[in-house]
C-alpha cells in the first residue's frame, strides 16, 4: 500500500519535530540556566535575603533559594551561608556580612558591603570575570580561591589569595595579588604591595586571638600578684630571711597562752614565748615559759613591762613566781627552771641597799653598794648590783675607770635609768633554781633558811654543782677586738659546757668591740646592744659534739629578763 | 626524713588537686569532642621574648643574666560560633624587674613559670560571647644559692576555672564580666609551728597557712570619648579564703575563724593617638588605679608583745602616664612611661630603727620611670631595650627584716618574635 501523507499529518510531523526540538531545548536550556544561577545551598541562621523587587524587606533564607541580580543576602553573628553557582564555583559568606548580587551572568559581580566572603572560582570562559567589590576596592579573577573582607567601622579591608591570582582594583590602580599573598587596603591610601599571606588564619583572627590571650594574661597577673603579696608579707614580718651566706633562715615567734603543761588552776597566769629557727640542715628552738602571780591580762605587755624590775614606791601588779627556759636542737636540750618567785623591795640610800621581803617585813638585810678590802696593798671593791643580784670585784684602778651604777630598764622609752639615792626598786627573786643538760643536773640552789624567801641569792641560797665544784673560764677566741666571747664551765664530775656568744650584725658579721667603746656597762651598752643580733652556740659534754645554735634579737632576751 | 614526708604528702595533694580541677576541664574538653572537628581551622599565635640585663640595688650590681618568655597559642576555630584557644606560657627570669625587687629583694636568685590555659568561646548572639576557661600554672623560685628547682619555699601552683560573658555594642563599645575560681598552693611551705608538739605550738595552729581558695570577679568596659580618646575601665574583686590560717586575737592566741581577705583593684586607662605632621605618630596614655585590701587577719608581734589589728589592710592610689612615639617609614618606636603609687596601711603603725612602734600609720611611696625602644627588624622580629629606675620611700624605718627605703634600677635588652 502506498499511502500519501495528508496535510494534517505533515502539520503533526512538524509539530512533532518542533516539540522534539523544544523538548531538546527544554532539556538543554536548564543547563545553561543553571550554569548561570546562584543559589543558597546551605546556611546557619540567622541569614536573610532582600529581593530586588521587594526593597526594604528581609526574608529568612531557605535552602535552594535562587539569588538574582540586585538581591542582597546578609548573615548575623555566628551565621554563615554557603552559596553555589551553576559552574561549581562557590562562596562562603562569613558571619556579620552583607553581600549584594550585582550581576549573575556572563560575569559574576558581587558587592561586599561589609564582612567577609571566601570564594572558590572555576575557570571562566571568554572575557568573563568573577568580581567582588568592597566600598573601596574590588577583587577580580578568572579562576582562583581567595578571601576578601571589609570592616565597615574600621574602613579597612583585606584580600587573601589561596590559588591563582586576583586583581585588586582601588582608586584606579590595579595590583595583581598572587597565590599566597595578602593585600590590605584603607580608604585614603593607595594600594601598596602584596605581602606574604599568613599560612593559617587571617590578621583579624590573629588579633582576636591575641586579644583573648591578653585578657587571660591580665587575669593571670592579678592572680600571681596574690601569691607575690603573700610572699612579701612573710618577709615583712621577718618570718623568712636570707643570711649573708645566701642560706635561708626561717623564724617563727609566737606567744602561747595557757600552756597545757601548766596545772589547769594556774594556766590563766602563764604564757610561753616560742622562737623557732629553721635552716636547711638544722632546726633549733628556744622557749621561755613564765608563771605569774595573777591572771594575765589580754594585753600581755602589761604584765611583762615590769618583768625586769620596777622603779617606784608602788609594787608591780604582776611578777613571775616561776619560769622555765629551754633551748634545743631537737636532740639535745638545756633547761633552766626556777620556782618560788617573790618580790624583793630594794631601797637605796646612796651607800647601802636595803633588801626587804614585802610578805615578811622581818626578813630584811642591808647590802653595801661598795665594800672595799685591801689585800697586799691593793684595794679591791666588792660591788653589789641589785638589778642582777650579783656581786663582782674590781681593782681600785678598774673601779675609778668605770661607771658601775645599777641601771633599770624603763619600758616606757626602751632605755635604762640609774638607781639614784632615795629610789625604791622592786625585783623578783626565786627560792629554787636548777640548770639541767640532757637530764643531768649541772647547777642548782635552794634557800639556806627554810621558810624564808631569798633576798640576795649569793647570801641566802645554797648552791650545788655537778661533781661538787664549778670553775668558769672566759676567753675571746676570735681576738680581743671583736665581740665573740667563749665561756667554758668545768664541773667537778669532769663534764663541761661551752657557750660561744656572738654579737653580730644583720649581715652576720661579728661586731667590733669598738662599736661598744665607752659602753662597757650601764644603759648605753644595752641601748647599743639593741641594734645588734645575738647568736649563741652552746655545746656540752652530753651533746657528743652536737651544738645548739640560736640567733635571736637581744631585745627578746632583754624584754623577757634573760639578759640582765 | 622531712623530704620523704613531704613527697608522700605532695603525692596525695596532687591526686586531690586532680580530682578537684578535673571538672574545670570538662567544659573545654567536651567542646573539643563534640564540635565538628572536620571543619576546624587552626591559627597559631606565637610571642617569644629573650632579654639579657642587670639590676642595680643601692649601689650593688648584679651579674649579667637573661630572661626568656614564650607564649604559644594554637587557636582552633571550629566554625563562626565555636572556637577554642589553648595557650602555653613559660618563662625564665634571671634578671629581675624593678617591681620584683620590692623589699630590697636581693632575695630572689631566679625564677621560672609554666602555665597552660584553655579558653572556649561561644558566640551566643551577634553581640554576646560566652567563654569558659580552665588552666594551671606553676611558678618556681630559687631564692638561695643552694636551692634546687622545685625546692623553693615560695614555689606555688595555681589551678583556675572560670566563665565570662562579653557584650559588644559595637567594635568601639563593649564590656565583659567574668568569674574565676582559683586555688593557690605553696607545696613547700609549712608553718614551723605546725610541726611542733602541743607544748610548743598553739592550739589550732595551721599547716598550709599560705594556701588559699580565691574567687575573682572581673568587670570591664570600654568606650570612645570625645577628642579621639579611648577609655577602658577594669575592676577586679578578689575574695581569698585561707583554709588553714586561723585568725590571731589580741592575746596572741589563734581563734576558730580562718583568715579571709578581699581585694579590690580598679584601673581606668585612657589612650589618645596624635599625629604631628605626616611623619610623627604619638600615642599618649594614662592609667589611674586604686587598690584596697581588707583582711580579718591581725598580727601579734611576739617580740614586742604588741597586737596589731587589721595589720594587712591597705589602700593604694596610683597614676601612670605613658607615651609612645614612632616615625613614619622608620622602624623605631620609643616608649616612655612612669608610675607613682602611694600605699597606706591604715592600721599598721610605723616602727623606729629599733623596732619600737610609733603612732603614725605606715605609708609606702613607689616611683618608677621607664624608657623603652623597639626596632622592627622585619614584620615579626623586633629588637627591644628598656631601662627602668625605681624609688621606694616610706616612713617605716624598721628595716631589720624588710627594706622599705631604697633606690633600684635595671636594664634589659633583647628581641621579640611575634607571629
Amino acid at each position: 500500500m502506498n499511502y500519501s501523507t495528508p496535510p494534517q499529518s505533515r502539520v503533526r510531523r512538524f509539530s512533532g519535530m518542533f516539540l522534539s526540538a523544544a523538548f531538546l531545548i527544554s532539556l538543554l536550556s536548564p543547563v545553561a540556566v543553571l550554569a548561570e544561577s546562584i543559589t543558597v545551598k546551605s546556611f546557619r541562621a540567622p541569614v536573610e535575603v532582600q529581593r530586588v523587587k521587594i526593597p526594604n524587606k528581609w526574608f529568612p533564607a531557605r535552602v535552594g533559594l535562587e539569588l538574582t541580580s540586585g538581591d542582597t543576602i546578609r548573615t548575623g553573628a555566628g551565621a554563615r551561608a554557603d552559596i553555589r553557582m551553576g559552574d561549581g564555583s562557590k562562596m562562603i559568606l562569613g558571619s556579620s556580612s552583607r553581600l549584594t548580587v550585582q550581576e549573575v551572568a556572563p560575569s559574576r559581580v558581587m558587592g561586599l558591603d561589609f564582612g567577609r566572603v571566601k570564594a572558590w572560582v572555576k575557570k571562566l570562559k571568554g572575557g568573563n570575570k568573577f568580581e567582588v567589590k568592597t566600598p573601596i576596592a574590588a577583587a577580580s579573577v578568572r579562576g582562583t580561591q581567595f578571601e576578601i573582607g571589609y570592616d565597615e567601622e574600621g574602613k579597612t579591608g583585606f584580600l587573601d589569595v589561596t590559588e591563582g591570582a586576583v586583581a585588586l582594583l582601588k582608586d584606579g590602580r590595579e595590583v595583581l595579588v598572587p597565590a599566597g599573598a595578602r593585600m590590605e587596603f584603607v580608604p585614603d591610601s593607595p594600594l601598596g604591595e602584596p605581602v606574604p599571606a599568613r599560612s593559617q588564619g587571617s590578621l583579624d583572627e590573629r588579633e582576636g586571638i591575641r586579644r583573648e590571650v591578653g585578657l587571660g594574661m591580665s587575669k593571670e597577673e592579678v592572680m600571681s600578684a596574690a601569691a607575690e603579696e603573700m610572699r612579701l608579707a612573710e618577709y615583712q614580718e621577718g618570718k623568712t630571711l636570707i643570711d649573708v651566706n645566701g642560706a635561708r633562715v626561717r623564724l617563727e615567734e609566737y606567744i602561747i597562752r595557757r600552756p597545757v603543761e601548766i596545772a589547769a588552776a594556774d594556766r590563766d597566769k602563764a604564757f610561753k614565748l616560742v622562737v623557732l629557727n629553721e635552716r636547711d640542715d638544722r632546726f633549733d628552738y628556744f622557749y621561755y615559759r613564765g608563771l605569774f602571780n595573777a591572771t594575765l591580762p589580754e594585753d600581755l605587755s602589761v604584765a611583762l613591762k615590769d618583768i625586769n624590775g620596777k622603779l617606784g614606791t608602788d609594787a608591780p601588779s604582776y611578777y613571775l613566781t616561776a619560769y622555765e627556759m629551754g633551748q634545743s636542737n631537737t636532740m639535745d636540750y638545756i633547761k633552766d627552771t626556777a620556782s618560788g618567785g617573790h618580790l624583793v623591795k630594794v631601797t637605796y640610800d646612796g651607800t647601802n641597799y636595803i633588801l626587804t621581803d614585802p610578805a615578811n617585813a622581818s626578813n630584811t638585810r642591808t647590802v653595801a653598794k661598795d665594800e672595799q678590802t685591801v689585800l697586799s696593798g691593793v684595794t679591791y671593791h666588792k660591788i653589789y648590783d641589785p638589778v642582777n643580784d650579783r656581786f663582782f670585784s674590781l681593782t681600785d684602778a678598774q673601779y675609778n675607770a668605770g661607771d658601775y651604777n645599777a641601771a633599770v630598764y624603763d619600758p616606757s622609752n626602751d632605755s635604762f635609768k640609774y638607781i639614784a639615792s632615795g629610789d625604791t626598786y622592786w625585783r623578783t627573786r626565786y627560792n629554787t633554781y636548777s640548770h639541767v643538760i640532757n637530764g643531768a643536773s649541772k647547777q642548782s640552789y635552794t634557800p639556806k633558811t627554810a621558810g624564808l624567801n631569798t633576798l640576795a641569792i649569793d647570801l641566802d641560797a645554797t648552791f650545788t654543782y655537778a661533781g661538787g665544784t664549778l670553775f668558769s673560764f672566759t676567753e675571746t677566741p676570735s681576738g680581743s677586738d671583736v665581740l665573740h666571747n667563749r665561756v667554758s664551765l668545768y664541773y667537778g664530775d669532769g663534764t663541761k659546757e661551752v657557750y660561744d656568744t656572738y654579737i653580730i650584725s644583720d649581715e652576720g658579721v661579728i661586731g667590733p668591740v669598738s662599736a661598744f667603746n665607752n659602753m662597757s656597762s650601764g644603759s648605753a651598752f644595752k641601748s647599743e646592744l639593741l641594734k645588734w643580733n645575738y647568736e649563741q652556740v652552746a655545746g656540752a659534754t652530753e651533746f657528743n659534739g652536737r651544738k645548739i645554735d640560736l640567733v635571736v634579737e637581744p631585745k627578746i632576751l632583754i624584754k623577757s629578763g634573760l639578759i640582765k | 626524713m622531712r623530704n620523704t614526708r613531704y613527697e608522700i604528702r605532695n603525692t596525695k595533694g596532687i591526686a586531690r588537686k586532680v580530682r578537684k580541677i578535673f571538672p574545670l576541664f570538662v567544659f573545654p574538653i567536651s567542646c573539643f569532642i563534640f564540635s565538628p572537628l572536620f571543619a576546624a581551622s587552626v591559627t597559631p599565635v606565637y610571642d617569644l621574648r629573650f632579654f639579657g640585663g642587670q639590676h642595680f640595688y643601692n649601689g650593688d650590681i648584679s651579674a649579667l643574666s637573661g630572661n626568656a618568655n614564650v607564649l604559644i597559642s594554637p587557636a582552633v576555630k571550629f566554625n563562626d560560633t565555636w572556637s577554642v584557644i589553648p595557650t602555653y606560657m613559660g618563662g625564665y627570669q634571671g634578671t629581675r624587674d624593678v617591681q620584683e625587687l620590692a623589699g630590697g629583694g636581693t632575695l630572689f636568685q631566679d625564677s621560672t613559670n609554666q602555665g597552660f590555659t584553655v579558653k572556649t568561646i561561644y558566640g551566643l548572639t551577634p553581640s554576646v560571647k560566652l567563654k569558659g576557661t580552665a588552666g594551671a600554672r606553676a611558678e618556681f623560685l630559687r631564692e638561695t644559692k643552694d636551692e634546687n628547682w622545685g625546692d623553693g619555699l615560695f614555689d606555688y601552683r595555681k589551678y583556675t576555672g572560670g566563665v565570662e560573658t562579653e557584650y559588644s555594642y559595637s567594635r568601639q563599645i563593649g564590656g565583659r564580666f567574668a568569674y574565676d575560681f582559683y586555688t593557690l598552693d605553696f607545696p613547700n611551705y609549712r608553718s614551723l609551728e605546725s610541726s611542733q608538739d602541743s607544748t610548743l605550738a598553739r592550739e589550732l595552729a595551721g599547716q598550709d597557712v599560705l594556701n588559699s581558695n580565691n574567687h575573682l570577679f572581673t568587670l570591664s568596659g570600654w568606650a570612645p570619648l570625645p577628642s579621639a580618646v579611648r577609655m577602658e575601665l577594669t575592676a577586679y574583686y578578689n575574695r581569698r579564703d585561707y583554709g588553714e590560717q586561723p585568725v590571731v586575737d589580741a592575746s596572741g592566741s589563734l581563734t576558730g575563724t580562718d583568715r579571709s581577705d578581699t581585694n579590690l583593684t580598679a584601673a581606668v586607662d585612657f589612650a589618645r593617638p596624635w599625629a604631628l605632621g605626616d611623619s610623627v605618630r604619638l600615642v599618649s596614655g594614662l592609667q589611674v588605679g586604686y587598690a584596697a585590701t581588707d583582711s580579718n587577719q591581725n598580727r601579734y608581734d611576739a617580740r614586742k608583745t604588741v597586737f596589731l589589728r587589721d595589720y594587712y589592710d591597705y589602700t593604694q592610689m596610683s597614676v601612670g602616664p605613658q607615651i609612645t612615639a614612632g616615625l613614619a617609614n622608620l622602624p623605631w618606636m620609643l616608649t616612655a612611661s612612669g608610675n607613682y603609687s602611694v600605699r597606706n596601711y591604715s592600721d599598721r603603725p610605723i616602727q623606729d630603727a629599733n623596732g619600737d612602734y610609733l603612732s603614725a600609720d605606715t605609708e609606702v611611696t613607689n616611683i618608677t620611670t621607664s624608657l623603652g625602644m623597639t626596632y622592627a627588624l622585619n614584620r615579626n622580629f623586633k629588637a627591644r631595650a628598656v631601662a627602668t629606675l625605681g624609688w621606694s620611700d616610706s616612713n617605716q624605718k624598721y628595716e631589720k627584716v624588710f627594706v622599705y627605703n631604697y633606690k633600684i634600677a635595671n636594664y634589659l635588652f633583647g628581641f621579640s618574635y611575634e607571629y
